[in-house]
């Protein structure tokens, strides 16, 4: 009898308690976002740790955590190889998961338009998130080569110049394709290297002639050993105006939108989900990464490696993938020839 | 001798007790990541990455590099204590290193391992203090052509690696290199043999097939054998690390040959330390008085592939902070921390951030020091391991296996392969195929290929450009030469032994 006083008035002030609290959490929950992650992110990345795509990822998710932007930790997980097939198809294998990200590159455009892999076009078989900014391509290279378009464009319609870029039928040797047929170059003679560094060497070691690289590649040897000479955008850009654009050379206006910034090519980094995503939780990821975007670290990140600071939400960057994805197959197939996966959907 | 007041700054800024602190438990969770099999200082460095974002550059830069320094000696200690190399660049660890261990020189395989380690470390650092920008300037002029050579270099020097008949060398190798032929072809963007999968396109990882064929394999040979380790010493006596500092003197040829290998091997950029290893490994082997003993368990054989792996961790961070191109996948995760912090690498960075280059350099030196020391006490814990019934040991090595190979592609198929690369292993054992050809051809097959396509884009498909570019064309020569030599030797024996000028020869 003795000790059941305290015991029951231990279970009477428990209940109180758990009865308080359970109605706090009743209370405030209409006042919540309507979707949140209720288990880790996976931030699945198609490269090796230190790759492109992994660089970004983990400078995102530094500034998530440094913020506290998410309830939930967002966990990269690396998945390289068949440049970018194994992250999208695994990807595409999380259907209505909204706990499934990926950061985008302009390999999740071109690799699944030549694999045979589930996902064909990004826009339509996932979930476009945001898009974070767009990678402006230069012409780059070295001054004790060439000094101006002029001289460069004078050498290469006389002989066949050496191109370096990353990968092979990926961004770099399209744009470099455009840019031989656009400028009537002699055939250039394209050397796939690993990643960006590597490119950026090739030409800084005189390996090679020119490369058409972004900015930040370019920056570790900028001036002494590479310059850019020409960008594709209808402005030059105001960290370099000794670079012309391309609009400035007359070339013809339909090979001139192919090239261009807009229009035509760049190197792009954003964010897809796993395809169906719940409309609130692309709004959630939109809003999260909208703060990510607006942070001094990002906003700097953009500034010093003379990005194009753009924002899309996912509507927007959806209707920008599909003239995106329309550009490539109209180059890659059409123009260069080459052959894509034989049951590609006609758009 | 501006360098030096500048490394004096640069110490003013490592040893403030902070950055002190961040370099000690960097080192230490270098260790461990190094120890566990698979997971190597790259994704130790990248699970970091975002945590530095709150911290100062210099210090950030400072736990990235300490976690590296420590990777590299933590990897050392799996591939001696259990066959299971830690990274890429310690499998030829193993080769030696293991036998000590079963013969119970545990605690001096370790020390061979670790002492030359930290010496070949400060002969790296020395030389990035002290001649950073022009090697960067040198690295430069490696294009394509020049790659291939330091690789056919590499595979010249390892050729009579295999010990046992030239057939089954052969079948390994090639073995090797079909292995390294699956996946995505760089040059054509074509997917090669694999069989229309997309979890093939990604290749075979190294870890798996090596964690694989030497852990796995190991441990089934063992199990049959029921492995127990002889007379493992529990303690590392002061005398035998002094001992093992002497005999540096003594194969200082070894030493030297594999820091500066090592060096430069990491200097280059993309190729990282894994040829520079295989390569020293072989040179020794070579260039020894004793060549069959290799491989039986001689200090030496430890000693050459640690000082190139040491060496070539330091110069991997060279062409990151001159040229803002990493020499190493790891190097690759901390120049995303440059980025992060909002550092643009580069010449301009000695300039605008002098306390950020100088105190990442003067910690090298500190982090590597703390590591030599951390590893020296932590031997005595490390060879009580194997004291450990081989009963419970081999399973739960089993387990870290497994872990470290689904943590390579976050596949489940990297654990089917691990266990088939397993019976290989056991299999290529039991048969006495020598297993060692195969991981040096699917490691350096790849890069090798990758090198020779684009040269000859590059001269439109002429073999004429390794002629003409003096410093392929030289090493090639050499590479020619080494090779060429065992086949050489017996047909000159008297013009070699009799010769007393020729000490290159070392009968």
């Amino acid at each position: 009898m003795r000790s059941r006083g305290p015991l029951l008035l231990w279970v009477i002030l428990t209940a109180v308690v758990l009865a308080l609290a359970g109605a706090s959490v009743l209370a405030e929950r209409p006042a919540e976002a309507a979707w949140q992650p209720s288990k880790p992110v996976e931030f699945v990345i198609q490269t090796s740790p230190g790759g492109g795509s992994d660089v970004y990822a983990r400078f995102w998710i530094g500034i998530i955590d440094k913020y506290k932007l998410s309830p939930v930790p967002v966990v990269p997980v690396n998945m390289p190889g068949g440049a970018g097939a194994v992250a999208l198809a695994h990807l595409h294998s999380k259907k209505g998961d909204p706990h499934f990200i990926s950061p985008t590159l302009n390999s999740v455009i071109t690799t699944p338009l030549l694999q045979k892999i589930p996902v064909m076009y990004l826009s339509e078989d996932l979930t476009p998130i945001v898009k974070m900014m767009m990678d402006p391509f230069l012409l780059v290279v070295n001054p004790e080569q060439f000094k101006s378009v002029e001289q460069f464009l004078a050498a290469c319609r006389q002989q066949s110049l050496t191109a370096a870029g990353t990968g092979s039928k990926q961004e770099d040797e399209i744009q470099i394709f455009a840019m031989q047929n656009a400028f009537k170059c002699q055939p250039f003679r394209y050397v796939p290297h690993k990643g960006g560094g590597d490119v950026a060497k090739a030409v800084a070691g005189k390996h090679a002639d020119f490369n058409v690289n972004q900015p930040s590649e370019m920056l570790p040897h900028y001036p002494q050993r590479l310059i850019p000479i020409l960008s594709f955008q209808k402005e030059r850009p105001k960290e370099f105006p000794e670079a012309t654009t391309h609009w400035e050379k007359g070339i013809n206006s339909q090979w001139a939108a192919l090239l261009d910034l807009e229009t035509g090519l760049h190197q792009m980094r954003g964010v897809i989900g796993a395809p169906d995503m719940p409309k609130d939780a692309v709004t959630w990821y939109e809003d999260m990464f909208r703060k990510v975007w607006e942070t001094p670290e990002w906003q700097e990140f953009m500034k010093k490696g003379a990005m194009q600071p753009v924002f899309m939400r996912s509507e927007e960057y959806r209707k920008f993938l599909v003239r995106f994805e329309n550009n490539h197959v109209k180059v890659m197939r059409d123009v260069i020839g080459w052959k894509l996966r034989d049951d590609l959907r006609p758009r | 001798m501006e360098a030096l007041g500048n490394l004096l700054f640069g110490f003013t800024i490592a040893l403030t007790p902070y950055n002190l602190m961040v370099a000690a438990s960097g080192v230490f969770l270098g260790i461990i990541i190094g120890v566990l099999p698979g997971l190597g200082g790259t994704s130790g460095v990248a699970i970091l990455l975002p945590m530095t974002m709150v911290m100062p550059a210099t210090s950030g830069i400072i736990l990235l590099a300490s976690i590296y320094w420590g990777a590299l000696f933590g990897g050392a200690i799996t591939s001696i204590l259990f066959n299971i190399p830690g990274e890429p660049w310690s499998v030829a660890t193993c080769f030696d290193g293991y036998p000590m261990a079963k013969q119970g020189r545990a605690g001096e395989a370790l020390a061979s391992a670790f002492v030359p380690g930290f010496f070949a470390s400060l002969f790296g650092i020395l030389l990035f203090t002290f001649f950073a920008p022009p090697l960067a300037e040198l690295a430069l002029k490696f294009g394509p052509p020049e790659y291939l050579a330091v690789l056919l270099l590499a595979f010249s020097t390892f050729a009579g690696l295999g010990g046992g008949p030239l057939e089954k060398t052969l079948v390994s190798m090639f073995a090797g290199f079909l292995l390294g032929t699956v996946g995505l072809d760089i040059v054509t963007g074509e997917p090669r043999l694999t069989f229309g999968t997309i979890d093939l396109l990604a290749g075979f990882s190294f870890v798996t097939v090596c964690i694989g064929l030497f852990g796995l394999g190991e441990i089934m040979v063992s199990a049959e054998e029921s492995l127990q380790f002889r007379g493992v010493q529990a303690t590392i006596r002061l005398r035998e690390v002094w001992r093992v500092v002497r005999s540096l003197a003594e194969h200082l040829r070894t030493f030297v040959m594999g820091t500066l290998l090592g060096f430069w091997v990491g200097v280059m950029p993309g190729t990282g330390a894994t040829p520079a290893s295989f390569m020293s490994y072989g040179l020794a082997k070579q260039s020894s008085r004793h060549p069959h003993k290799f491989g039986t368990g001689v200090p030496e054989g430890v000693m050459a592939t640690e000082t190139a792996a040491h060496a070539a961790g330091i110069g991997a961070l060279l062409p990151l902070v001159t040229l803002g191109i990493p020499g190493s996948p790891t190097a690759a995760v901390m120049l995303a921390g440059l980025f992060v912090w909002g550092l643009q690498p580069g010449p301009r960075l000695f300039v605008e951030q002098p306390d950020f280059v100088w105190g990442l350099i003067a910690s090298m030196y500190i982090g590597n020091m703390i590591a030599l020391l951390m590893c020296l006490l932590l031997v005595p814990f490390f060879t009580a391991i194997l004291r450990i019934p081989y009963a419970i040991l081999g399973p739960l090595i089993v387990l870290f296996s497994a872990i470290g190979a689904y943590a390579v592609k976050n596949m489940m198929l990297d654990i089917w392969l691990l266990l088939i690369f397993g019976v290989v292993g056991y299999v290529f054992k039991k048969l006495a195929y020598p297993v060692a050809p195969l991981v040096v051809a699917l490691v350096l097959g790849d890069m090798t290929e990758e090198a020779l396509r684009q040269s000859l884009i590059m001269s439109d498909g002429s073999f004429t450009i390794f002629l003409t570019r003096p410093i392929a064309a030289a090493l090639i020569g050499v590479a020619l030469f080494i090779f060429l030599l065992p086949m050489l030797r017996p047909l000159l024996p008297q013009a070699v032994g009799g010769s007393r000028a020729a000490p290159l020869s070392g009968r």
